[in-house]
Protein backbone atom coordinates (compact mmCIF):
# COMPACT_ATOMS: atom_id res chain seq x y z
CA UNK A 1 0.00 0.00 0.00
CA UNK A 2 1.92 3.59 -0.81
CA UNK A 3 -0.90 6.13 0.15
CA UNK A 4 -2.46 5.09 3.64
CA UNK A 5 -3.45 7.29 5.25
CA UNK A 6 -5.00 11.10 3.46
CA UNK A 7 -5.81 13.89 5.67
CA UNK A 8 -9.12 16.30 4.65
CA UNK A 9 -9.06 19.36 6.52
CA UNK A 10 -12.90 20.63 6.25
CA UNK A 11 -14.02 24.38 6.96
CA UNK A 12 -17.97 23.96 6.08
CA UNK A 13 -18.32 25.05 3.14
CA UNK A 14 -19.12 23.95 -0.51
CA UNK A 15 -15.41 22.92 -1.02
CA UNK A 16 -15.63 20.31 1.62
CA UNK A 17 -17.79 18.28 -0.94
CA UNK A 18 -14.95 18.30 -3.72
CA UNK A 19 -12.33 17.64 -0.88
CA UNK A 20 -13.66 14.26 -0.18
CA UNK A 21 -15.10 13.55 -3.62
CA UNK A 22 -11.28 13.53 -4.39
CA UNK A 23 -9.83 12.15 -1.56
CA UNK A 24 -11.96 9.06 -1.92
CA UNK A 25 -11.38 8.84 -5.52
CA UNK A 26 -7.64 8.47 -4.64
CA UNK A 27 -8.26 6.13 -1.63
CA UNK A 28 -8.15 2.94 -2.88
CA UNK A 29 -7.85 0.76 0.19
CA UNK A 30 -6.32 3.82 2.46
CA UNK A 31 -8.20 5.53 5.05
CA UNK A 32 -9.55 9.01 4.55
CA UNK A 33 -9.26 11.29 7.89
CA UNK A 34 -11.73 14.26 7.96
CA UNK A 35 -10.28 16.80 10.33
CA UNK A 36 -12.76 20.20 11.17
CA UNK A 37 -10.36 22.69 13.18
CA UNK A 38 -12.36 25.74 14.77
CA UNK A 39 -12.50 28.62 12.02
CA UNK A 40 -11.65 30.81 14.89
CA UNK A 41 -9.65 32.90 12.26
CA UNK A 42 -12.46 33.27 10.02
CA UNK A 43 -15.39 33.67 12.61
CA UNK A 44 -12.98 36.11 14.64
CA UNK A 45 -12.78 38.31 11.15
CA UNK A 46 -16.55 38.40 10.46
CA UNK A 47 -17.15 39.49 14.16
CA UNK A 48 -15.41 42.08 13.44
CA UNK A 49 -16.90 43.38 10.07
CA UNK A 50 -20.80 41.59 11.44
CA UNK A 51 -20.22 42.50 14.67
CA UNK A 52 -21.12 39.01 16.01
CA UNK A 53 -22.08 38.58 19.54
CA UNK A 54 -20.43 35.74 21.26
CA UNK A 55 -23.97 33.86 20.77
CA UNK A 56 -23.64 34.42 17.17
CA UNK A 57 -19.99 33.24 16.76
CA UNK A 58 -20.71 30.12 19.01
CA UNK A 59 -24.00 29.86 16.30
CA UNK A 60 -21.85 30.44 13.28
CA UNK A 61 -19.06 27.99 14.09
CA UNK A 62 -21.93 25.00 15.20
CA UNK A 63 -23.47 25.90 11.09
CA UNK A 64 -20.31 24.85 9.97
CA UNK A 65 -19.28 22.38 11.99
CA UNK A 66 -22.44 20.84 10.64
CA UNK A 67 -22.04 21.30 6.97
CA UNK A 68 -18.62 20.02 7.33
CA UNK A 69 -20.35 16.70 9.29
CA UNK A 70 -22.98 16.12 6.61
CA UNK A 71 -20.77 16.71 4.04
CA UNK A 72 -18.54 13.94 5.36
CA UNK A 73 -21.24 11.59 6.03
CA UNK A 74 -22.91 12.16 2.49
CA UNK A 75 -19.36 11.68 0.89
CA UNK A 76 -18.41 8.43 2.93
CA UNK A 77 -21.64 6.99 2.37
CA UNK A 78 -21.37 7.69 -1.06
CA UNK A 79 -17.81 6.33 -1.32
CA UNK A 80 -18.75 3.08 0.70
CA UNK A 81 -16.52 3.93 3.23
CA UNK A 82 -16.54 2.25 6.50
CA UNK A 83 -16.50 4.68 9.04
CA UNK A 84 -14.02 3.62 11.88
CA UNK A 85 -12.03 5.63 14.44
CA UNK A 86 -9.81 2.27 15.17
CA UNK A 87 -6.74 2.15 13.24
CA UNK A 88 -6.29 -0.97 10.47
CA UNK A 89 -4.34 -2.27 7.99
CA UNK A 90 -4.71 -0.71 4.65
CA UNK A 91 -6.95 -2.50 2.69
CA UNK A 92 -10.47 -1.77 2.70
CA UNK A 93 -11.94 1.62 1.93
CA UNK A 94 -12.44 3.17 5.86
CA UNK A 95 -12.95 7.21 7.15
CA UNK A 96 -12.93 9.03 10.08
CA UNK A 97 -14.69 12.43 10.99
CA UNK A 98 -13.11 14.25 13.79
CA UNK A 99 -13.47 17.71 15.49
CA UNK A 100 -10.27 19.50 17.01
CA UNK A 101 -11.52 22.93 19.22
CA UNK A 102 -8.14 24.25 19.59
CA UNK A 103 -5.33 26.54 17.70
CA UNK A 104 -6.78 25.59 13.61
CA UNK A 105 -3.61 25.50 12.51
CA UNK A 106 -1.64 23.70 15.17
CA UNK A 107 -4.47 20.84 14.75
CA UNK A 108 -3.63 21.01 10.86
CA UNK A 109 0.08 20.60 11.39
CA UNK A 110 -0.31 17.76 13.97
CA UNK A 111 -2.80 15.50 11.67
CA UNK A 112 -0.88 16.26 8.88
CA UNK A 113 2.53 14.53 10.56
CA UNK A 114 0.90 11.48 9.80
CA UNK A 115 -0.61 11.85 6.31
CA UNK A 116 0.87 10.66 3.02
CA UNK A 117 -1.57 13.17 1.23
CA UNK A 118 -3.19 16.35 2.00
CA UNK A 119 -6.42 17.18 0.32
CA UNK A 120 -8.16 20.68 0.38
CA UNK A 121 -11.17 21.88 -1.58
CA UNK A 122 -9.35 24.36 -3.33
CA UNK A 123 -5.86 26.40 -2.84
CA UNK A 124 -7.95 29.17 -1.20
CA UNK A 125 -9.02 27.23 1.57
CA UNK A 126 -7.59 28.51 5.23
CA UNK A 127 -4.51 26.41 5.97
CA UNK A 128 -3.14 24.94 2.11
CA UNK A 129 -0.49 27.52 1.75
CA UNK A 130 0.66 26.56 5.50
CA UNK A 131 0.45 22.97 5.18
CA UNK A 132 2.04 23.41 1.73
CA UNK A 133 4.71 25.30 2.82
CA UNK A 134 5.75 24.35 5.95
CA UNK A 135 4.67 20.39 6.58
CA UNK A 136 6.74 18.69 3.70
CA UNK A 137 3.78 17.02 2.38
CA UNK A 138 2.41 16.73 -0.89
CA UNK A 139 -0.62 18.96 -1.11
CA UNK A 140 -3.81 18.37 -3.30
CA UNK A 141 -6.40 21.34 -4.28
CA UNK A 142 -9.24 19.56 -5.34
CA UNK A 143 -10.96 20.99 -8.53
CA UNK A 144 -12.55 19.48 -12.13
CA UNK A 145 -14.51 16.04 -11.58
CA UNK A 146 -12.78 13.96 -8.39
CA UNK A 147 -11.52 10.60 -10.50
CA UNK A 148 -8.61 8.68 -10.22
CA UNK A 149 -6.33 10.42 -12.33
CA UNK A 150 -6.05 8.55 -16.03
CA UNK A 151 -4.19 11.00 -17.29
CA UNK A 152 -1.38 12.94 -15.60
CA UNK A 153 0.43 16.18 -16.87
CA UNK A 154 3.87 17.24 -15.09
CA UNK A 155 5.16 20.77 -14.99
CA UNK A 156 8.55 20.76 -15.18
CA UNK A 157 10.70 23.68 -14.52
CA UNK A 158 14.28 21.93 -13.97
CA UNK A 159 13.68 22.87 -10.20
CA UNK A 160 14.09 20.68 -7.07
CA UNK A 161 10.14 21.81 -5.90
CA UNK A 162 9.34 20.38 -9.04
CA UNK A 163 11.19 17.12 -8.47
CA UNK A 164 9.74 16.44 -4.88
CA UNK A 165 6.19 16.65 -6.40
CA UNK A 166 7.37 14.33 -8.88
CA UNK A 167 8.75 12.06 -5.98
CA UNK A 168 5.57 12.46 -4.22
CA UNK A 169 3.70 11.47 -7.03
CA UNK A 170 5.18 8.29 -7.99
CA UNK A 171 2.12 6.51 -6.02
CA UNK A 172 -0.66 8.26 -8.50
CA UNK A 173 1.75 8.04 -11.62
CA UNK A 174 2.34 4.35 -11.03
CA UNK A 175 -1.66 4.37 -11.50
CA UNK A 176 -1.76 6.48 -14.25
CA UNK A 177 -2.26 5.00 -17.70
CA UNK A 178 -0.88 8.20 -19.57
CA UNK A 179 2.16 10.38 -17.88
CA UNK A 180 3.25 13.46 -19.31
CA UNK A 181 6.45 16.21 -18.53
CA UNK A 182 5.44 19.13 -19.94
CA UNK A 183 8.55 21.57 -20.55
CA UNK A 184 7.83 25.23 -20.37
CA UNK A 185 10.71 27.17 -22.25
CA UNK A 186 14.56 26.29 -21.86
CA UNK A 187 14.50 25.77 -17.66
CA UNK A 188 17.65 25.86 -16.06
CA UNK A 189 18.80 23.44 -13.54
CA UNK A 190 17.71 19.91 -14.03
CA UNK A 191 16.84 18.61 -17.44
CA UNK A 192 13.97 17.27 -18.24
CA UNK A 193 15.16 13.85 -19.35
CA UNK A 194 16.80 13.38 -16.04
CA UNK A 195 13.23 13.58 -14.40
CA UNK A 196 12.31 11.18 -17.38
CA UNK A 197 14.67 8.57 -16.49
CA UNK A 198 13.87 9.38 -12.72
CA UNK A 199 10.87 8.07 -13.42
CA UNK A 200 12.00 5.09 -15.68
CA UNK A 201 13.83 3.73 -12.65
CA UNK A 202 10.52 3.88 -11.10
CA UNK A 203 8.70 1.85 -13.67
CA UNK A 204 6.84 5.03 -15.07
CA UNK A 205 6.87 5.67 -18.53
CA UNK A 206 6.81 9.77 -19.26
CA UNK A 207 6.80 11.28 -22.73
CA UNK A 208 8.32 14.55 -22.84
CA UNK A 209 6.21 17.54 -24.38
CA UNK A 210 7.80 21.04 -25.20
CA UNK A 211 4.98 23.84 -24.48
CA UNK A 212 6.35 26.81 -26.58
CA UNK A 213 7.33 30.27 -25.04
CA UNK A 214 5.02 32.88 -25.81
CA UNK A 215 3.87 36.13 -24.47
CA UNK A 216 0.96 34.32 -22.32
CA UNK A 217 2.49 33.64 -18.66
CA UNK A 218 3.86 30.27 -17.77
CA UNK A 219 1.29 29.35 -15.54
CA UNK A 220 -1.56 29.88 -18.24
CA UNK A 221 0.61 27.85 -20.60
CA UNK A 222 1.00 25.05 -18.35
CA UNK A 223 -2.89 24.70 -17.89
CA UNK A 224 -3.38 25.02 -21.44
CA UNK A 225 -0.83 22.53 -22.21
CA UNK A 226 -2.84 20.37 -19.67
CA UNK A 227 -6.16 20.94 -20.41
CA UNK A 228 -6.76 16.99 -21.50
CA UNK A 229 -5.14 15.90 -18.23
CA UNK A 230 -7.11 14.76 -15.02
CA UNK A 231 -4.52 15.98 -12.76
CA UNK A 232 -1.48 18.40 -12.81
CA UNK A 233 1.80 17.99 -10.52
CA UNK A 234 3.87 20.55 -9.74
CA UNK A 235 6.99 22.28 -7.58
CA UNK A 236 5.78 25.01 -5.26
CA UNK A 237 8.64 27.67 -4.46
CA UNK A 238 8.42 30.93 -2.11
CA UNK A 239 8.39 31.38 1.59
CA UNK A 240 6.25 31.57 4.06
CA UNK A 241 2.66 32.47 2.63
CA UNK A 242 4.09 34.36 -0.57
CA UNK A 243 3.96 31.89 -3.35
CA UNK A 244 5.84 32.25 -6.48
CA UNK A 245 8.35 30.74 -9.28
CA UNK A 246 11.53 30.61 -10.77
CA UNK A 247 9.81 31.29 -13.58
CA UNK A 248 7.27 33.60 -12.66
CA UNK A 249 4.40 33.25 -10.43
CA UNK A 250 3.34 30.21 -12.17
CA UNK A 251 2.17 28.59 -8.75
CA UNK A 252 -0.35 31.40 -7.87
CA UNK A 253 -1.25 31.78 -11.45
CA UNK A 254 -1.96 27.82 -11.39
CA UNK A 255 -3.70 28.18 -7.89
CA UNK A 256 -5.74 30.89 -9.11
CA UNK A 257 -6.92 30.04 -12.33
CA UNK A 258 -6.85 26.05 -12.74
CA UNK A 259 -10.60 24.49 -13.33
CA UNK A 260 -8.02 21.09 -12.63
CA UNK A 261 -6.80 19.30 -9.43
CA UNK A 262 -3.23 20.14 -8.99
CA UNK A 263 -0.81 18.16 -7.03
CA UNK A 264 1.49 20.33 -5.31
CA UNK A 265 4.98 19.74 -3.33
CA UNK A 266 7.11 22.16 -1.39
CA UNK B 1 6.44 4.25 -1.63
CA UNK B 2 8.98 2.22 -2.91
CA UNK B 3 12.87 3.33 -3.21
CA UNK B 4 14.00 2.94 -6.49
CA UNK B 5 17.09 5.23 -6.57
CA UNK B 6 19.27 5.74 -4.00
CA UNK B 7 22.08 8.24 -4.41
CA UNK B 8 25.85 7.74 -3.01
CA UNK B 9 28.07 10.84 -3.24
CA UNK B 10 31.43 9.36 -3.36
CA UNK B 11 34.69 11.47 -2.39
CA UNK B 12 37.74 9.16 -2.98
CA UNK B 13 38.25 8.59 0.61
CA UNK B 14 38.56 5.06 2.92
CA UNK B 15 34.65 5.77 4.02
CA UNK B 16 33.36 5.20 0.43
CA UNK B 17 32.88 1.27 1.21
CA UNK B 18 30.76 1.76 3.97
CA UNK B 19 28.73 4.03 2.06
CA UNK B 20 28.68 1.56 -0.60
CA UNK B 21 28.05 -1.64 0.84
CA UNK B 22 24.87 0.22 3.34
CA UNK B 23 23.39 1.19 0.08
CA UNK B 24 23.29 -2.07 -1.22
CA UNK B 25 21.81 -3.65 1.94
CA UNK B 26 19.57 -0.96 1.85
CA UNK B 27 18.75 -1.53 -1.50
CA UNK B 28 17.97 -5.23 -1.14
CA UNK B 29 14.35 -5.04 -0.26
CA UNK B 30 13.73 -2.93 -3.59
CA UNK B 31 16.08 -4.30 -5.93
CA UNK B 32 16.76 -0.43 -6.30
CA UNK B 33 19.37 0.90 -8.62
CA UNK B 34 22.28 2.62 -6.59
CA UNK B 35 24.07 5.62 -8.51
CA UNK B 36 26.90 7.31 -7.41
CA UNK B 37 28.53 10.12 -7.96
CA UNK B 38 31.83 11.59 -7.45
CA UNK B 39 31.34 15.36 -7.84
CA UNK B 40 34.20 17.91 -7.89
CA UNK B 41 34.36 21.66 -8.29
CA UNK B 42 34.61 22.41 -12.00
CA UNK B 43 38.36 23.83 -12.33
CA UNK B 44 37.27 26.98 -14.18
CA UNK B 45 35.47 27.21 -11.10
CA UNK B 46 38.78 27.42 -8.91
CA UNK B 47 40.27 29.89 -10.18
CA UNK B 48 40.31 32.93 -7.99
CA UNK B 49 38.40 35.66 -9.75
CA UNK B 50 40.07 38.48 -7.13
CA UNK B 51 43.02 39.88 -6.05
CA UNK B 52 45.99 40.53 -8.18
CA UNK B 53 45.37 39.17 -11.92
CA UNK B 54 46.98 35.19 -12.54
CA UNK B 55 49.47 34.75 -14.95
CA UNK B 56 47.87 32.40 -17.87
CA UNK B 57 50.36 29.50 -16.85
CA UNK B 58 48.96 30.19 -13.15
CA UNK B 59 45.69 29.59 -14.33
CA UNK B 60 46.64 26.63 -16.13
CA UNK B 61 48.26 24.86 -13.28
CA UNK B 62 45.01 25.50 -11.00
CA UNK B 63 43.18 23.95 -13.48
CA UNK B 64 45.09 20.98 -14.08
CA UNK B 65 45.93 20.54 -10.55
CA UNK B 66 42.39 20.62 -9.44
CA UNK B 67 41.51 17.77 -12.32
CA UNK B 68 44.34 15.79 -12.06
CA UNK B 69 43.05 15.97 -7.91
CA UNK B 70 39.09 15.40 -8.95
CA UNK B 71 40.39 12.55 -11.55
CA UNK B 72 42.16 10.78 -9.02
CA UNK B 73 39.43 10.96 -6.07
CA UNK B 74 37.07 9.34 -8.93
CA UNK B 75 39.24 6.59 -10.12
CA UNK B 76 39.75 5.88 -5.76
CA UNK B 77 36.41 5.30 -5.56
CA UNK B 78 35.48 3.83 -8.87
CA UNK B 79 37.89 0.85 -7.63
CA UNK B 80 36.07 0.79 -4.35
CA UNK B 81 33.07 0.30 -5.94
CA UNK B 82 34.85 -2.49 -7.35
CA UNK B 83 36.08 -4.24 -4.85
CA UNK B 84 32.78 -4.10 -3.34
CA UNK B 85 30.42 -5.40 -5.58
CA UNK B 86 32.17 -8.23 -7.00
CA UNK B 87 32.16 -10.19 -4.37
CA UNK B 88 28.59 -9.41 -4.39
CA UNK B 89 28.04 -10.26 -7.59
CA UNK B 90 26.22 -7.18 -8.15
CA UNK B 91 26.75 -5.18 -11.73
CA UNK B 92 28.55 -2.11 -12.34
CA UNK B 93 25.91 -0.65 -15.50
CA UNK B 94 27.34 2.15 -17.74
CA UNK B 95 24.05 4.07 -17.09
CA UNK B 96 21.16 3.75 -14.75
CA UNK B 97 18.50 1.28 -15.17
CA UNK B 98 16.76 -1.19 -13.29
CA UNK B 99 16.33 -4.78 -13.09
CA UNK B 100 15.30 -7.60 -11.36
CA UNK B 101 18.49 -7.08 -8.68
CA UNK B 102 20.15 -4.58 -7.09
CA UNK B 103 22.79 -2.98 -9.52
CA UNK B 104 24.86 0.41 -9.22
CA UNK B 105 26.35 3.10 -11.90
CA UNK B 106 29.13 5.50 -11.29
CA UNK B 107 29.62 9.36 -12.65
CA UNK B 108 32.20 11.40 -12.55
CA UNK B 109 30.70 15.23 -12.43
CA UNK B 110 31.93 18.71 -12.50
CA UNK B 111 30.03 21.44 -11.36
CA UNK B 112 29.50 23.70 -8.53
CA UNK B 113 29.65 21.05 -5.49
CA UNK B 114 26.66 22.60 -4.01
CA UNK B 115 24.05 22.66 -7.34
CA UNK B 116 25.72 19.31 -8.47
CA UNK B 117 24.58 17.18 -5.65
CA UNK B 118 21.39 19.02 -4.78
CA UNK B 119 20.50 18.01 -8.52
CA UNK B 120 21.44 14.01 -8.42
CA UNK B 121 19.63 14.43 -4.71
CA UNK B 122 16.24 16.44 -5.90
CA UNK B 123 15.86 13.06 -8.11
CA UNK B 124 16.43 10.33 -5.68
CA UNK B 125 14.95 8.60 -2.89
CA UNK B 126 17.44 8.29 -0.37
CA UNK B 127 20.81 10.07 -0.21
CA UNK B 128 23.52 7.63 1.69
CA UNK B 129 25.92 9.75 3.89
CA UNK B 130 29.19 8.11 4.61
CA UNK B 131 30.40 7.67 8.55
CA UNK B 132 32.28 10.84 7.42
CA UNK B 133 34.87 12.98 9.71
CA UNK B 134 34.04 16.68 9.80
CA UNK B 135 37.21 17.63 9.50
CA UNK B 136 38.08 15.31 6.53
CA UNK B 137 36.85 17.31 3.93
CA UNK B 138 34.76 20.19 5.33
CA UNK B 139 33.83 22.29 2.38
CA UNK B 140 32.53 19.39 0.83
CA UNK B 141 30.64 18.00 3.93
CA UNK B 142 28.99 21.78 4.60
CA UNK B 143 27.94 21.84 1.08
CA UNK B 144 26.44 18.27 1.03
CA UNK B 145 24.51 18.80 4.42
CA UNK B 146 23.28 22.52 3.56
CA UNK B 147 22.23 20.91 -0.19
CA UNK B 148 20.44 18.50 2.22
CA UNK B 149 18.77 20.06 4.18
CA UNK B 150 17.03 22.41 1.14
CA UNK B 151 16.17 18.83 -0.77
CA UNK B 152 15.05 17.62 2.27
CA UNK B 153 15.49 13.75 0.89
CA UNK B 154 15.95 11.02 3.54
CA UNK B 155 19.43 10.19 4.34
CA UNK B 156 21.09 7.24 5.45
CA UNK B 157 23.98 7.04 7.49
CA UNK B 158 26.17 4.59 6.96
CA UNK B 159 27.93 1.77 9.11
CA UNK B 160 31.03 -0.28 8.15
CA UNK B 161 28.96 -3.80 8.59
CA UNK B 162 25.73 -3.20 7.18
CA UNK B 163 23.05 -6.07 7.56
CA UNK B 164 19.92 -6.56 5.29
CA UNK B 165 17.11 -4.27 7.12
CA UNK B 166 15.03 -7.23 8.52
CA UNK B 167 14.57 -5.72 12.14
CA UNK B 168 13.85 -1.44 11.65
CA UNK B 169 14.11 0.00 15.14
CA UNK B 170 11.79 3.51 15.30
CA UNK B 171 13.05 5.73 18.34
CA UNK B 172 10.22 7.80 18.88
CA UNK B 173 10.30 11.51 20.79
CA UNK B 174 7.04 12.92 18.93
CA UNK B 175 8.91 15.13 17.08
CA UNK B 176 8.13 16.49 14.03
CA UNK B 177 11.67 15.84 12.47
CA UNK B 178 10.61 11.65 14.05
CA UNK B 179 7.39 11.70 12.40
CA UNK B 180 8.97 12.52 8.99
CA UNK B 181 11.56 9.82 9.84
CA UNK B 182 9.04 7.38 10.13
CA UNK B 183 7.31 8.39 6.72
CA UNK B 184 10.46 8.62 4.55
CA UNK B 185 11.18 5.05 6.64
CA UNK B 186 7.54 3.49 5.46
CA UNK B 187 9.10 1.53 2.43
CA UNK B 188 11.28 -0.23 5.05
CA UNK B 189 8.93 -0.54 7.60
CA UNK B 190 6.71 -2.35 5.06
CA UNK B 191 8.76 -4.83 3.98
CA UNK B 192 10.67 -5.67 7.40
CA UNK B 193 10.13 -9.14 9.20
CA UNK B 194 9.91 -7.08 12.76
CA UNK B 195 9.52 -3.57 13.58
CA UNK B 196 10.45 -2.18 17.72
CA UNK B 197 9.36 1.52 18.45
CA UNK B 198 11.50 2.50 21.28
CA UNK B 199 10.96 5.31 23.24
CA UNK B 200 13.17 7.11 25.85
CA UNK B 201 12.20 8.12 29.29
CA UNK B 202 14.94 11.25 30.10
CA UNK B 203 15.15 11.34 33.75
CA UNK B 204 11.94 10.00 34.78
CA UNK B 205 10.23 12.60 32.43
CA UNK B 206 7.98 10.00 30.91
CA UNK B 207 8.33 8.61 27.41
CA UNK B 208 6.59 10.39 24.06
CA UNK B 209 3.04 9.52 23.22
CA UNK B 210 2.63 6.68 20.79
CA UNK B 211 -0.57 6.51 19.86
CA UNK B 212 -0.81 8.12 16.33
CA UNK B 213 2.35 6.89 15.66
CA UNK B 214 0.78 3.20 16.41
CA UNK B 215 -2.41 4.18 13.82
CA UNK B 216 0.13 5.01 11.34
CA UNK B 217 1.86 2.05 11.74
CA UNK B 218 -0.71 -0.39 11.73
CA UNK B 219 -2.90 1.59 8.89
CA UNK B 220 0.40 0.88 6.52
CA UNK B 221 0.32 -2.87 7.83
CA UNK B 222 3.40 -2.57 9.96
CA UNK B 223 2.98 -4.81 13.35
CA UNK B 224 5.52 -3.53 16.10
CA UNK B 225 6.53 -4.00 19.62
CA UNK B 226 7.20 -1.28 22.26
CA UNK B 227 10.04 -0.43 24.10
CA UNK B 228 11.43 1.78 26.45
CA UNK B 229 14.97 2.75 27.35
CA UNK B 230 15.85 5.32 30.53
CA UNK B 231 18.20 8.28 29.80
CA UNK B 232 19.72 9.82 33.05
CA UNK B 233 19.51 13.33 31.27
CA UNK B 234 18.10 14.51 27.69
CA UNK B 235 21.93 14.72 26.15
CA UNK B 236 21.96 11.07 26.44
CA UNK B 237 18.87 10.10 24.80
CA UNK B 238 20.73 9.48 21.91
CA UNK B 239 23.43 7.10 23.50
CA UNK B 240 20.53 5.73 25.26
CA UNK B 241 18.30 4.72 22.13
CA UNK B 242 21.39 3.83 19.85
CA UNK B 243 21.71 0.79 22.72
CA UNK B 244 18.68 0.09 22.88
CA UNK B 245 18.26 -0.55 19.29
CA UNK B 246 21.25 -2.80 19.48
CA UNK B 247 20.23 -4.92 22.32
CA UNK B 248 17.07 -6.02 20.38
CA UNK B 249 19.49 -6.73 17.33
CA UNK B 250 18.36 -4.28 14.97
CA UNK B 251 19.59 -3.86 11.49
CA UNK B 252 18.52 -0.10 10.97
CA UNK B 253 17.59 2.86 13.46
CA UNK B 254 14.61 5.34 11.88
CA UNK B 255 15.18 8.73 13.83
CA UNK B 256 14.71 12.59 13.74
CA UNK B 257 17.55 14.34 13.13
CA UNK B 258 16.78 16.95 16.08
CA UNK B 259 18.17 19.71 18.25
CA UNK B 260 19.47 22.28 16.04
CA UNK B 261 17.92 24.12 12.61
CA UNK B 262 20.67 23.18 10.11
CA UNK B 263 20.91 19.54 9.78
CA UNK B 264 25.18 20.11 9.67
CA UNK B 265 24.92 21.39 13.49
CA UNK B 266 22.10 18.24 14.37
CA UNK B 267 24.57 16.04 12.65
CA UNK B 268 27.66 16.90 13.83
CA UNK B 269 26.86 18.54 17.48
CA UNK B 270 24.76 16.74 20.61
CA UNK B 271 22.14 14.14 20.15
CA UNK B 272 22.39 12.86 16.60
CA UNK B 273 26.30 12.50 16.60
CA UNK B 274 26.21 10.71 19.33
CA UNK B 275 23.70 8.55 17.99
CA UNK B 276 25.45 7.68 14.92
CA UNK B 277 28.59 7.48 16.43
CA UNK B 278 28.23 4.76 18.73
CA UNK B 279 25.29 3.09 16.83
CA UNK B 280 25.65 0.01 15.44
CA UNK B 281 23.99 0.04 12.37
CA UNK B 282 22.73 2.34 9.74
CA UNK B 283 20.86 5.01 10.95
CA UNK B 284 17.77 6.80 8.98
CA UNK B 285 17.45 10.65 9.23
CA UNK B 286 15.03 12.70 8.00
CA UNK B 287 15.39 16.74 9.05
Amino acid sequence: MEIANILVPLHGDAADDSALAWAFALAGGAHVQALFAHPDARVAASAGDLRLSVAGRDAAIAAARERARMSFVEQSGKAGAAVTTRAQAAGTLTASYGEDDGPPDEALAEAARFADLVVFGGAGERGFLRTLMECGKPVLAAAGPARAPGRIALGWDGGIAAARALAAAKPLLRRAAQVELLVIGEPAGIAASKARDYLALAGIAAAIRAVAKTAAPDGARLLEAAKDADLVVMGAYGHHRIVETLFGGTTAHVLEHAGIAVLMAH
Amino acid sequence: MSIDTILVPVSGEASDAAAIKTAIAAAGPFASHIALIAIHEDPALAVPLLGEPLAAETIGAIIEGQTEHGNAAAARARATLRDVCAPAGIAILETPARGAKVSCSFAQVWDNVAVGIGNAAALSDLVVLGPIRWDAQEAFNAAFLDVLREVRKPLLVAHPQPRPPRHVAIGWNGSAPAARAVAAAMPFLERAARTSVITVDCAGDGCADTQDLEDYLTRHGVGFGRHRAEAATAAAAGEALADAAAGLGADLLVAGAYGHDHLREALFGGATEALSARCAMPVLLAH
